[in-house]
């Protein structure tokens, strides 16, 4: 987030809500100064004139009063517009780059932005506001006696260098509620998902004990970080109520010298405040911006686009020496295979072999402790590892509130002729025949109207409408039953595609349909 | 959650803080400005020495008042904080206890973003409203003992005043509503979309996902800019009656120093009071319409933190047996199952099996209750033969996609109840999860990260098939309870479940001939 991309959003309307700051702050200041007629004019006991220019004052205000409110609202506008650039920008890059937890995207594209619409961007409109009022009453203060600007001007500047006392420890106290904060949606998300069972086994005691713990944890975040916020608010304060003080005197000093009228006195004052309220709610929003910095920061990085090179369909791979290393220590060595554009490869092991972590190696999601993996296009060329392209289709069967067409389709309409094909292949029309929407019938997440069998064979529709040259399989006809399993991994032996298939209890009859099975066996202990 | 609850949290520090706004708005508004009046007087007579300790006396009284604000404001949000703590307690303890399906980002939503709303526009509005009351109250009180035509005056234009908010009211109250219900369908689109992000990358979706995401997020946007829109509104009629009433009553005042009532004095600071005054309507308006556009929200929590008093009582028997009568279900986008009537006796070890959408799944979850039949109904029957009302709750019950949670394997199989940490190894072993503990660093005490697994998927399902086991229930329901497990493995735990005693209803595809052999019958539904 920056000034700069905020004003960008919308040309007009920056200049237009600046027209309007500036009108705000030139009627709020002749609201005051007029004020000095109206002063000098009752001590001469002149009325009429008094009365003349307390109406103007009154016109003044009544401009402010409307001014501020529609620019406001302006404002808002355009820095919600700039946030869903933001977001959009964000969501982009996360397609083109890594994984994320769920929680922390979610956090990234709401929590922290509004952390930063109130911390930074509101900030700068409180800056502008200050700066247009600084800069008319010192204009007001100079046509009255340059001393007043000399006192003013020394004052100004012990008020601005006192913020930096508490700077630091703010943006971090900030940062850390920030974590904390994430880190009780994660909580939220790993306990909450298992309600059920939790009630099933009375296992109360346990999901309040880490809720608690989480809850217990940002408050102390918050507790610290609003420490810190009002120390520094206290020092601001301090200062710039001994630099009005100051400001007084000299304004004394100048009156019992007959240098300016009582008028001037009175209203020098009340400009000496303006100007110091002005600088303190500057240096206050000045350490909010800056304590904004890391997430800032953390916000920029987010929105870069990675380099999308085009990638490149891998056709084949040859695993050599490969070493996965779990975190709690656990070494898996996979033995060397290769496989060759079109195979199909079947493979199999105990549970724990490393079967799905292997599948992360060769997506590149996890990189193995030693070894490598060699992709090879279509005319047998390695391919750069950043580029390659594999297909996917993962255990637990992702879809997505839309229709079942849309699943199956990803959006991508130039498929729709091979639905119907498709659609058999996985078995699936028997299943569509019983929906009344058929294959436009909505997933419904919440409801879940598709048991895990149809999921499984929705995804496996995804994967085979879309002819990726190399698929990956994991698990995927779990939910399914024996017969159709069968009939559909029959069709997927039969297309040209490469496939590695993770697959258990299998026939006999079905097995020796693949070209060759990799057999992961239980790890020989590290020694 | 409301006003008492909040003091009740921390009285002593509630009812500080509220003395140290009190003293500290009676000296900006009584102390400060009497020294002001008496001042301009002085500095009429030319009298230096007394101007100067005036100006001192008001340095340190100044101080006071940063000190005091600035403790005020800390001691209130910090009570904020520890009230949040304490309402999430009660909110996870009201969600456990209803026994209702809770969405995770509805959880994460209220325990986050809606108290901090709550704190924003409802708590740190109490405190604005306080300060805001007493300074009307100081400015009374110094009016009164000033004159009584300006105290009538001001009293009059303050009532009209506060008569304004009610214009705004109620469709404030709905744009506050309407941003938290934006956010929350936002955080429930990110979770739906993004928890796919894989697929949506890997078919080049990535249109579909950044269009709904940003309608998701415009939203929010939009609602945002409505309600400040509304509060700006308010702010706008309410500066422009402030600046007709000022006018007013500086012509007043006017006629009173003309006429020697009041000294010159009173004229430089009834404009302090207009601005006190109006900054201090301001604030008690805002103050309360925020408050009140908050009610829907905090009755929405309150519901949700409320103590359950009809627990759900575990009063009915233990059930073995099972009889289904005409039982049929009829969903949401019109499907329709029917199943035929099952008798399943004390003991009986039975495999079902059927097509994908036959409704395997969907007959667990009507016998345990968990969704009620359009027609037909489940009995139960005791050990004894006897027909009893069940207690679903003791039927064991294993999932399709088991939740584990982030805790040790030994407190997911025990689910948190020490009492059975005697059964928990003889139990791994029946499993055949022994072998796969010895890979872990820590062996059953490994904790399992469900952010970077550490466990595979058969892992998991013996984790949970020992957690139903080490529960010794007389029914147990497993819904694929092995499609991740290998055959040796499976073989060896479906030897060992059969020999128990309990009645058995497996779902399963996958199983060759032998495995078949070990259930007393099977079950097949057809769509």
């Amino acid at each position: 987030m920056s000034i700069k991309e905020l004003f960008k959003v919308n040309w007009v309307r920056s200049f237009l809500i600046i027209a309007l700051y500036v009108l705000y702050a030139i009627s709020g200041t002749l609201g005051e100064y007029l004020f000095k007629y109206a002063l000098n004019d009752i001590i001469k006991g002149q009325i009429d004139g008094y009365i003349f220019w307390q109406v103007m004052c009154a016109v003044m205000e009544l401009a402010a009063a409307v001014l501020l409110p529609i620019a406001t609202v302006f404002f808002t506008r355009q820095t919600q517009n700039y946030l869903h650039e933001i977001r959009g920008e964000i969501v982009q890059s996360y397609y083109k780059g890594q994984d994320k937890k769920v929680s922390e995207m979610q956090n990234d594209l709401s929590g922290n932005l509004k952390i930063l619409t109130d911390q930074y961007a509101n900030s700068w409109i409180t800056i502008l506001s200050a700066l247009l009022q600084i800069i008319l009453s010192i204009a007001v203060l100079i046509s009255m006696n340059w001393i007043l600007i000399i006192v003013t001007a020394f004052l100004a500047v012990i008020t601005l260098l006192v913020p930096k006392i508490m700077e630091k420890k703010t943006a971090k106290a900030t940062d850390l509620v920030n974590s904390q904060n994430e880190k009780l949606l994660n909580t939220v998300l790993h306990w909450i998902s298992g309600l059920d069972e939790l009630r099933r086994y009375n296992a109360y005691g346990r999901l309040s004990q880490s809720l608690k713990k989480s809850s217990q944890n940002l408050v102390d975040a918050n507790k610290k970080n609003l420490k810190y916020q009002a120390l520094s608010g206290f020092f601001n304060g301090i200062v710039n109520m001994v630099a009005q003080c100051s400001m007084l005197f000299a304004a004394v000093m100048l009156f019992f010298n007959n240098i300016i009228s009582f008028g001037d006195f009175v209203v020098a004052s009340g400009f000496a405040f303006t100007i110091f309220s002005a600088l303190w709610d500057v240096t206050e929003v000045v350490v909010q911006i800056k304590s904004s910095k890391i997430l800032r920061e953390k916000t920029f990085k987010l929105r870069k686009q990675p380099n999308q090179s085009s990638k490149i369909y891998a056709h084949a791979l040859k695993v050599s020496n490969l070493v996965a290393k779990y975190d709690q220590g656990e070494v898996i060595k996979y033995p060397d295979f290769t496989v060759k554009a079109g195979e199909k490869v079947l493979l199999t092991g105990d549970s724990g072999t490393g079967k799905s972590t292997l599948f992360k190696i060769l997506l590149g999601k996890l990189t193995p402790a030693s070894g490598e993996v060699i992709y090879l296009d279509k005319n047998d060329q390695p391919i750069d590892k950043n580029k390659v392209r594999i297909g996917f289709v993962p255990q637990e069967p992702v879809v997505f509130p839309v229709s079942i067409k849309d699943n199956i389709l990803m959006f991508n309409l130039k498929l729709e002729r091979k639905l119907t094909e498709i659609v058999s292949k996985v078995s699936l029309q028997d299943d569509l025949s019983k929906f009344p929407a058929g294959i436009n019938t909505f997933v419904d997440l919440k409801q879940q109207n598709l048991s895990g069998g149809q999921r499984q064979k929705v995804v496996l529709a995804r994967s085979e409408l879309h002819h990726q040259p190399f698929v990956l399989l994991d698990e995927v006809t779990s939910a399914i039953d024996q017969t159709t399993s069968e009939k559909i991994i029959d069709e997927l032996l039969h297309s040209d595609q490469t496939i590695v298939m993770v697959a258990h209890n299998l026939s006999d009859e079905v097995k020796s349909k693949f070209d060759k099975e990799i057999k992961l066996e239980s790890k020989q202990k590290e020694d | 959650m409301n006003l008492k609850k909040f003091i009740k949290q921390n009285p002593l520090r509630f009812y500080v803080s509220i003395v140290l706004l009190v003293f500290m708005t009676a000296i900006s508004i009584l102390v400060s400005n009497y020294i002001s009046q008496t001042l301009t007087n002085v500095v009429l007579q030319h009298d230096l020495r007394t101007f100067t300790f005036l100006l001192v006396l008001e340095i340190i009284f100044g101080i006071l008042e940063y000190v005091f604000y600035t403790c005020a404001q800390y001691l209130n949000q910090i009570q904020e904080q520890d009230l949040n703590n304490r309402v999430r307690s009660l909110i996870v303890n009201h969600y456990y206890d209803d026994g209702q399906e809770h969405k995770v980002a509805e959880v994460q939503n209220r325990l986050t973003n809606d108290l901090n709303i709550i704190n924003q526009s409802y708590f740190t509005n109490i405190f604005y409203y306080i300060y805001g009351l007493s300074a009307v109250i100081f400015v009374l009180i110094y009016l009164i003992k000033l004159n009584w035509l300006l105290l009538l005056t001001i009293c009059l234009m303050t009532t009209l005043s506060l008569l304004l908010p009610r214009l705004i009211e109620k469709p404030l109250q709905k744009a506050t509503e309407a941003i938290s219900e934006s956010n929350q369908k936002y955080l429930d689109v990110l979770n739906d979309w993004l928890q796919g992000l894989g697929q949506i990358r890997q078919f080049m979706a990535g249109d579909k996902l950044f269009s709904v995401t940003a309608r998701a997020s415009k939203k929010i946007e939009d609602a945002t800019v409505k309600q400040t829109a509304y509060t700006k509104s308010l702010n706008a009629i309410t500066g422009i009656v402030s600046a007709i009433f000022g006018l007013i009553l500086f012509i007043l005042t006017g006629y009173l120093v003309k006429n020697k009532i009041v000294t010159v004095g009173v004229l430089v600071i009834i404009g302090n009071f207009r601005f006190n005054l109006n900054n201090g309507i301001q604030m008690m308006i805002g103050a309360r319409t925020q408050m009140k556009g908050t009610k829907t929200l905090i009755e929405k929590v309150n519901k949700s933190m409320a103590r359950i008093k009809n627990k759900e009582e575990h009063d009915g028997e233990v059930p073995a047996a099972i009889i289904t009568k005409d039982l049929s279900l009829k969903f949401p986008n019109g499907e329709r199952l029917t199943y035929p009537n099952l008798t399943i006796n004390k003991g009986e070890k039975i495999l079902l099996t059927g097509d994908s959408g036959a409704g395997k799944s969907t007959l667990f979850k009507l016998i345990l209750g968990d969704i009620k039949p359009s027609s037909g109904k489940v009995l139960f029957k005791n050990s004894a033969g006897q027909e009893i009302e069940a207690d679903t709750a003791k039927i064991g019950y294993i999932p399709q996609d088991p939740i584990v949670f982030p805790a040790s394997i030994k407190d997911n199989i025990t689910m948190f109840n020490d009492h059975l940490d005697d059964k928990v190894e003889k139990v791994t072993e029946e499993v055949n999860l022994k072998a796969d503990l010895s890979k872990f660093k820590d062996g059953i005490k490994q904790k399992i990260n469900l952010d970077k697994l550490n466990i595979s998927g058969g892992q998991r399902q013996k984790i949970v098939l020992a957690r139903a086991k080490i529960h010794d229930s007389d029914i147990i329901l497993i819904d694929e309870g092995t499609s991740a497990i290998d055959q040796k493995a499976t073989m060896d735990i479906l030897s060992g479940l059969v020999k128990t005693k309990s009645t058995i209803v497996f779902i399963a595809h996958n199983f060759n001939e032998d495995m078949r052999q070990l259930f007393d019958r099977e079950i097949h539904l057809v769509k």
